[in-house]
């Protein structure tokens, strides 16, 4: 588990508008690099228990990976899927205040010499093998009764909601793929935001 | 006239920042580690460069095009210099960007190589095989275990596999029941605490009969081989179970095997970026390239405009000095050739603006002067006019027009024989000054001119100017001459009164009492004699008076009532009286409707008609089919409007020899008269204002043409008018 910084995400748009306009051309030679037309990844079910006061949340996504992103994991191209959870304050005027921000990260590999994906739960460290890559998503995908936050932590009288999000982690892409990724959404994987009130 | 210096520091700033970027490419492309932790910084960095040389080179560029298009100075010739630089920038940098790419293409195909591809695949196989071994070891020990707990009930297993655990290399051990729950597990110290179970779908592939032998990663590069087969079903154990038996790799084994696989998929990896890197490397040479040209023609721009700066000061300076603006100052910089270019400039406008404020200073001592030549020949009585060797008119004073009766002003540039084709006045005025416009001498003139106010005399002197062309002098004597022969004519009659009439009545009376006395004393004969002869002396005394009361009358000076007269009742009612004469003549008289009144003294006038009927009815006594012809009409003529009164006949003419002087006191070709009646026309025509001349062609009669003003509105007084009025 990380904490999350937020990111210059406009100076970055503006970056890749321009990088956009010299990269576009060669990009599009490269077949490979469109998408399958597959359904999209989407948060398949999201729930926030509360248990001896602490709040757990559960989720499960539904990852669909696209050709070319499949093929870079079978060619030794190591994902990080992120699940990411955000607790935010409603505020009347000013923008909402994110009081928690969690991302819970599962490495996703293949290994050659055991002709298996490999997920690792960088959450709690485990490592798991499976001979399927739709039960390596499916494992990356799932998340239960993950601390989500103490229950000590949210003031009387304001209301709070927690918003849920999975996405590729750009920033653990090889360098290449990831000035493709700026450029083509088939490198990019990002649900919208899975909004889950908290009471 | 400003400096681009302001725009060096962001020029040089700039500069540093893409050095910055080139080392870091540079560093980041033999380091792949700091090229992945500066990649986005350069990225971001590289935008931001390119951006701001867009917006530079933008706007250099909106300036530019419109400096061109206001067709400021130097921003020709700085259009062309950042042609030039433009193009010597692109040309070598494209041919290195070819070679660059094509180098950068060869460099990282050559980072792949069939054999170690080959080597890296016979590894894995290699480490395969050895874990295949490993695997089927395994196998080998769980398959009697299964075959041992067959016969072994579900209470006592428990027992049975701590033995084999302590009989077998097994870390651990673990009987499932046919749901999967755990009958009984063993491990050694330190494994799990918990058998981590088989996957569904190993359970499902057991559950059908089959036998699975599996790796399993753990942590810190350790593999585990997983061994999952059914324990054979009994008669006393009827219910399939399940066998997981887990065995260690060796970690020497587990390292390679990782080593290799990492190598191998790092290799792998390598070979499905290979596209990818090429364009990600090719697109950093674009961006570095690109915003090293975009560098370059800003820099292109920033120095044409350094360096245009002092020729556009210069051009700009030399419009100045062309809108006469001398005291412009440029600033000299350095004093290089353009400095020293900007500095003489400023030393000749300085010596233009010394000579420019001398040359006005003179220009205005010239031009105070002029107003005061003016200011003199304005004033003058004379008329004064200066002619260029073109004959076209340059100078004028208020006298030259008022003389002429025009707005000489106005024609001040042009030639003065054009002038005479508008003006019939100027045409005789031309005819005199013409011959004498190339003369060097000085010469004098008498003019007479028939203008619209009538007969002028013009007395005129011209001298050559020293820088060519004449100036000519001239005064209106026209007055003058009058006078003067109104006095002369008044001396003569005083003296004829004095001299002649005065001894006229005694001689008279002497004759009358001769004849008295002697005739009663003389015989017949003499008597007769003394009678004739004392009646011809009295004859001749009496017209001897009547000459010279006639003389009196012509060298009288009347009084003038000038009133409004319409002249056509006047000439109808005179030439009625003359209907029936005594010659025989016929008497026509034409009149012209249109004939406006004039203003005149009616009786004076009256004598004039009267005179010139008489003298055309003398002309054609002892012919039978003579004929006076009278007529008016009205005309215009520069501008002025006139009545003009025709008596022609058909006589036998003027003698030419008399043509000249036939206005003159006794001129005449008539045996009768006193030779005074033309001379009294002339007279009274000039007292009014008119002019009189004749025409005649020798035996085919003559004519006699007076011409008059026709009256004014109020307020419209001519010249002569007023001349006459005053007299």
């Amino acid at each position: 588990m990380t904490e999350v910084t937020h990111r210059d995400t406009a100076a970055r748009s503006v970056a890749g508008l321009v990088f956009a306009l010299l990269t576009g051309c060669l990009c599009l030679l490269d077949g490979t690099l469109y998408a399958d037309g597959n359904r999209e990844t989407s948060i398949a079910h999201a729930g926030i228990n509360y248990r001896q006061g602490m709040y757990l949340l559960d989720v499960l996504v539904d990852y669909q990976l696209s050709r070319p992103l499949k093929e870079a994991l079978t060619s030794g191209v190591q994902l990080e899927l992120v699940i990411r959870a955000e607790v935010l304050r409603e505020n009347q005027w000013l923008p909402d205040t994110a009081i928690v921000e969690k991302d819970f990260r599962f490495r996703l590999h293949y290994n050659s010499l055991l002709e298996k994906y490999l997920v690792k739960n960088e959450y709690s460290g485990d490592l798991e093998s499976f001979t399927e890559l739709t039960a390596a998503l499916r494992y990356a995908g799932k998340l239960l009764n993950a601390n989500l936050l103490s229950a000590s932590r949210l003031e009387p009288g304001e209301t709070y909601y927690c918003q849920v999000r999975a996405m590729l982690d750009q920033a653990g892409l090889s360098l290449p793929l990831r000035m493709l990724a700026f450029i083509n959404p088939v490198w990019r994987i990002k649900t919208d935001w899975y909004v889950l009130p908290l009471r | 006239m400003n400096r681009p210096s302001a725009g060096l520091w962001p020029m040089i700033g700039l500069f540093g920042l893409l050095l910055v970027l080139l080392y870091l490419l540079s560093d980041a492309s033999h380091n792949a580690a700091r090229f992945q932790q500066l990649y986005i910084v350069l990225l971001l960095l590289s935008s931001l460069f390119l951006l701001s040389l867009l917006i530079l080179i933008g706007l250099n560029l909106v300036s530019l095009v419109r400096n061109v298009i206001n067709v400021t100075p130097g921003s020709r010739i700085t259009l062309r210099m950042m042609t030039a630089f433009i193009v010597f920038a692109l040309t070598p940098a494209s041919i290195v960007y070819v070679f660059s790419i094509q180098m950068l293409g060869r460099s990282i195909d050559s980072w792949f190589d069939v054999r170690i591809e080959n080597a890296l695949v016979d590894a894995l196989e290699l480490s395969r095989a050895s874990l295949d071994f490993y695997m089927r070891a395994a196998l080998q020990k769980t398959e009697p275990m299964a075959r041992t707990l067959s016969d072994v009930p579900n209470a006592m297993t428990a027992l049975s596999l701590s033995d084999f655990d302590r009989t077998s290399d097994a870390i651990e051990l673990t009987v499932l029941g046919n749901d999967h729950r755990i009958i009984a597990s063993s491990g050694v110290p330190g494994s799990s605490m918990f058998p981590r179970l088989p996957s569904g779908s190993v359970l499902r592939l057991v559950s059908q009969g089959d036998t699975y032998v599996g790796l399993d990663p753990q942590n810190q590069a350790e593999l585990q081989v997983r061994v999952v087969t059914q324990i054979p079903a009994t008669r006393g154990n009827p219910e399939p179970r399940l066998l997981q038996a887990m065995y260690p790799v060796s970690s020497r084994i587990g390292k390679l095997g990782e080593s290799v696989e990492v190598a191998f998929s790092k290799y792998n990896e390598l070979v499905y970026l290979r596209s990818p890197l090429k364009q990600s490397f090719i697109l950093t040479l674009s961006l570095v390239l690109l915003l090293a040209v975009l560098f370059a023609v800003w820099a292109a721009f920033y120095s044409a405009q350094r360096l245009m700066a002092p020729i556009r000061d210069l051009a700009m300076g030399t419009r100045a000095v062309a809108k006469g603006e001398y005291h412009q100052k440029l600033p000299v910089g350095k004093l290089d050739d353009l400095g020293m270019l900007l500095q003489s400039f400023n030393q000749m406008t300085e010596q233009l603006a010394r000579a420019r404020d001398a040359a006005d200073r003179s220009q205005r001592l010239v031009e105070r002067q002029r107003a005061s030549l003016q200011t003199i020949l304005d004033h003058l009585t004379s008329g004064v006019i200066s002619l260029d060797d073109g004959g076209i008119l340059r100078t004028v004073n208020l006298t030259a027009g008022q003389i002429l009766n025009l707005e000489l002003d106005r024609y001040r540039g042009r030639r003065l024989e054009d002038l005479g084709d508008e003006h019939p006045m100027l045409r005789g005025f031309y005819n005199t000054l013409n011959p004498h416009l190339g003369d060097q001498r000085d010469w004098r003139e008498q003019i007479e001119l028939l203008g619209p106010t009538g007969r002028k005399i013009l007395v005129c002197g011209g001298v050559a100017l020293p820088l060519g062309g004449q100036v000519v002098v001239f005064d209106d004597v026209t007055a003058l001459i009058q006078a003067q022969r109104d006095a002369a004519w008044a001396e003569v009659a005083r003296r004829l009164a004095h001299e002649i009439k005065n001894p006229l009545t005694p001689i008279q009376l002497s004759a009358e009492r001769l004849q008295r006395k002697l005739l009663p004393n003389l015989e017949a004969t003499q008597a007769k004699v003394l009678c004739r002869s004392t009646d011809t002396i009295v004859q001749q005394v009496k017209a001897m008076k009547s000459m010279v009361n006639a003389f009196a009358e012509y060298a009288r000076t009347p009084e003038i009532d000038i009133r409004p007269l319409d002249f056509n009742n006047l000439i109808h009612d005179i030439a009625e009286m003359y209907h029936s004469n005594s010659v025989g003549a016929e008497v026509r008289v034409e009149l012209d409707p249109n004939v406006p009144q004039v203003e005149v003294d009616a009786g004076r006038i009256r004598q004039l008609v009267h005179n010139l009927i008489k003298n055309a009815l003398e002309a054609l006594e002892g012919r039978s089919d003579g004929v006076v012809d009278v007529s008016t009409r009205c005309i215009e003529d520069s501008g002025c409007r006139f009545v003009e009164l025709e008596i022609a006949d058909n006589g036998s003419g003027i003698p030419k020899e008399l043509m000249e002087h036939l206005f003159e006191p006794y001129v005449t070709s008539k045996v009768k008269g006193n030779g005074l009646g033309l001379a009294i026309v002339k007279k009274i025509a000039e007292e009014n204002g008119g002019v009189v001349w004749a025409d005649s062609v020798p035996g085919d009669g003559a004519k006699i043409t007076v011409r008059l003003q026709a009256a004014t509105q109020p307020g419209q007084r001519t010249e002569s008018e007023l001349r006459r009025r005053s007299a």
